[in-house]
């Protein structure tokens, strides 16, 4: 396998090694390394049913892995929640669960962390501050008073990315970012992506879009039926090269001929 | 009606100009209704219905006639602030007017033998008991909360009825809480009422329960990956809404010197009416103190001019039941506009 190097604990960043999940019969993941280094976008591709979400779930706390290991930073780590993954440092953007679409922008900025003074929520002191947060990342919307269900969806994805950003994680996941959004919108996220990386973030970005992987992730994991097909570096490769790893089994000789067959394997996302 | 999507994209004042590539946002019509805010339409609603009054019943504009209609929604404007809590974080309270009876037999059969102190204090305890009992099968047994407290309006009006085994309860010496005038002439209760009002206004919009409340009833899932820690805060408004109902109940005891089975029957109809008239959402996330207030108004309102009319009483009932159906819908629109 490729990725043998990151079990070295040193190495900066979140590295995980040997996860193995398994729900009931299905083995979703069986034994994959995965590592995201600050300032490096990786890409996580493959089939429906490859294990993607099961393993950015893991990463973010979501599930707990059968056997394997999380180290961060150098130090082994396991979660028992979304929350205790959060405060390692390790966020995922859920999928239309970031947001309350009625309340306004900076109420969602601060949703659960309201700041007070003497019990009293500082409603000006949090516009301020989430308009700051928001031009940090060059986003511009008109006003943080609008209830967010006014807005576009790229518009409603920025917020949600700004919001994630703002508990200064080591590393964001960002599940399909761009999968509802324009072709413009999609761009405004991906630019986001990039003030992210400069920011020496690592972002772990869970995409379909093949072009996506290749303008924005410098490197990229294939995922092939639980297992990591490929980790490859995003240079001189192209979308029929990942393509090629997302359809054939790294255990097969050689790749499957016909790929119209129907996939039996049970899927273990969602 | 077709605009082009730039200049449909927020075309009421006061709304904003989308630009971040937001070009793709897609509206394809006008969207008035998210943009006028709801207290506007109801206080315009509030002063059609005063004109009109005005203009057919002579008496409607009198200082003694406006002191009546506050006092008569006082009772379940009491409750209507709590009840708007709850709502905004898509928690609907039933039982309040059968527990305002439970609460009031409590009152006044135990201050018959053990004095008002006793029974005062045994209400609140039994109305606290009440709210625990919604709050547990709602957050513990995650029973829906409008089967909930479904539920419990029957059993809370069928433990009144085993107290009282019908009769109905007298107290002496109880008058002040319900019929005291302290200043202008004005009665007791719309003090309360409206004190309770302005303390949940500023529950809701300046600390973080009420912030939180939003949160949960807007989007449950989300309000718990941000660490909200919603079951408490629902437990809670149950246990303000029930204390609540327990004063509507004292003051029913007070201003009639009995209660009976028939107290407070039909006083969820009345409240769920106004929260929901006033613009807060059937599931949740959106509600102001300011828009059920102006609702309560319009109910009494309605339900006093019509009496002046010399309308058959009964008509008020009717008419409630449509309003409570009419502002649903209302809801429905602007929420598939708002969707847009």
């Amino acid at each position: 396998m490729m990725s043998s190097k990151i079990d070295n604990d040193v190495t900066p960043g979140v590295h995980l090694s040997g996860i193995e999940m398994s729900f009931n019969a299905v083995r979703a993941l069986k034994g994959v390394d995965f590592s995201v280094r600050p300032g490096e976008v990786v890409g996580l591709v493959g089939d429906n049913g490859a294990g993607k979400s099961t393993l950015a779930k893991i990463m973010a706390g979501a599930l707990r892995p059968d056997r394997g290991r999380i180290v961060i930073d150098g130090t082994a780590r396991s979660f028992s929640n979304v929350r205790d993954a959060h405060g390692q440092g390790i966020t995922m953007l859920f999928q239309d669960l970031a947001l309350c679409d009625d309340l306004n922008v900076a109420d969602n900025f601060f949703v659960g962390r309201e700041p007070t003074r003497f019990g009293i929520v500082r409603h000006r002191w949090m516009h301020a501050e989430t308009r700051r947060n928001l031009e940090t990342l060059d986003i511009r919307l008109p006003s943080t008073r609008v209830p967010v269900r006014l807005l576009s969806g790229g518009q409603r994805q920025s917020v949600a990315i700004a919001r994630a950003v703002s508990f200064s994680p080591r590393v964001l996941i960002l599940d399909e970012p761009t999968a509802a959004l324009g072709v413009r919108q999609a761009k405004a996220t991906l630019d986001t992506i990039r003030r992210l990386r400069a920011n020496r973030i690592g972002i772990v970005l869970i995409t379909h879009r093949m072009n996506d992987v290749l303008s924005i992730c410098d490197r990229v994991t294939v995922l092939y039926e639980g297992k990591v097909a490929a980790d490859l570096s995003t240079k001189d490769l192209t979308v029929e090269g990942i393509v090629r790893y997302i359809v054939t089994d790294p255990d097969a000789d050689r790749p499957i001929a016909d790929q119209s067959r129907t996939d039996t394997q049970p899927t273990a996302e969602r | 009606m077709s605009i082009s999507k730039r200049d449909a994209t927020f075309p009421v004042p006061g709304a904003l100009n989308i630009d971040d590539g937001g070009g793709e946002v897609s509206v394809t019509g006008p969207r008035p209704l998210p943009a006028i805010s709801g207290p506007a339409v109801l206080a315009v609603v509030l002063a059609v219905l005063f004109v009109y009054f005005s203009i057919s019943a002579p008496y409607f504009l009198t200082a003694n006639n406006l002191i009546n209609i506050v006092y008569a929604v006082s009772v379940a404007g009491i409750i209507a602030a709590p009840g708007t809590l709850l709502l905004v974080a898509g928690q609907l309270d039933l039982s309040v007017g059968s527990g305002a009876m439970l609460t009031g037999v409590v009152m006044a059969s135990l201050s018959a033998r053990y004095g008002i102190a006793v029974g005062v204090l045994a209400a609140v305890g039994v109305g606290l008991l009440c709210g625990a009992l919604n709050a547990f099968a709602v957050t513990a047994l995650r029973v829906n909360a409008i089967i909930t407290t479904l539920g419990t309006l029957a059993i809370f009006q069928g433990a009144g009825l085993l107290i009282t085994e019908g009769q109905s309860a007298t107290v002496d010496g109880f008058d002040p809480l319900g019929n005291a005038r302290p200043l202008l002439n004005i009665p007791l209760p719309c003090f309360l009422f409206i004190g309770i009002a302005i303390l949940f206004a500023l529950v809701m919009k300046f600390t973080r329960f009420g912030r939180q409340m939003y949160a949960i009833g807007s989007n449950r899932l989300a309000a718990d990956l941000a660490g909200i820690r919603a079951d408490w805060l629902i437990v809670l408004g149950f246990l303000l809404s029930s204390l609540a109902f327990t004063l509507s109940g004292l003051i029913y005891v007070s201003q009639l010197g009995a209660t009976t089975s028939n107290t407070g029957a039909g006083l969820e109809l009345f409240v769920v009416t106004a929260i929901i008239l006033g613009g807060a959402s059937l599931t949740g996330g959106r509600g102001t103190i300011a828009g059920t207030v102006l609702g309560l108004l319009i109910l009494g309102v309605i339900g006093n001019g019509l009496v002046l009319l010399n309308v058959q009483p009964y008509w008020q009932t009717v008419v409630r039941g449509a309003l409570l159906i009419g502002a649903v819908a209302l809801d429905q629109v602007r929420r598939r506009q708002a969707r847009a």
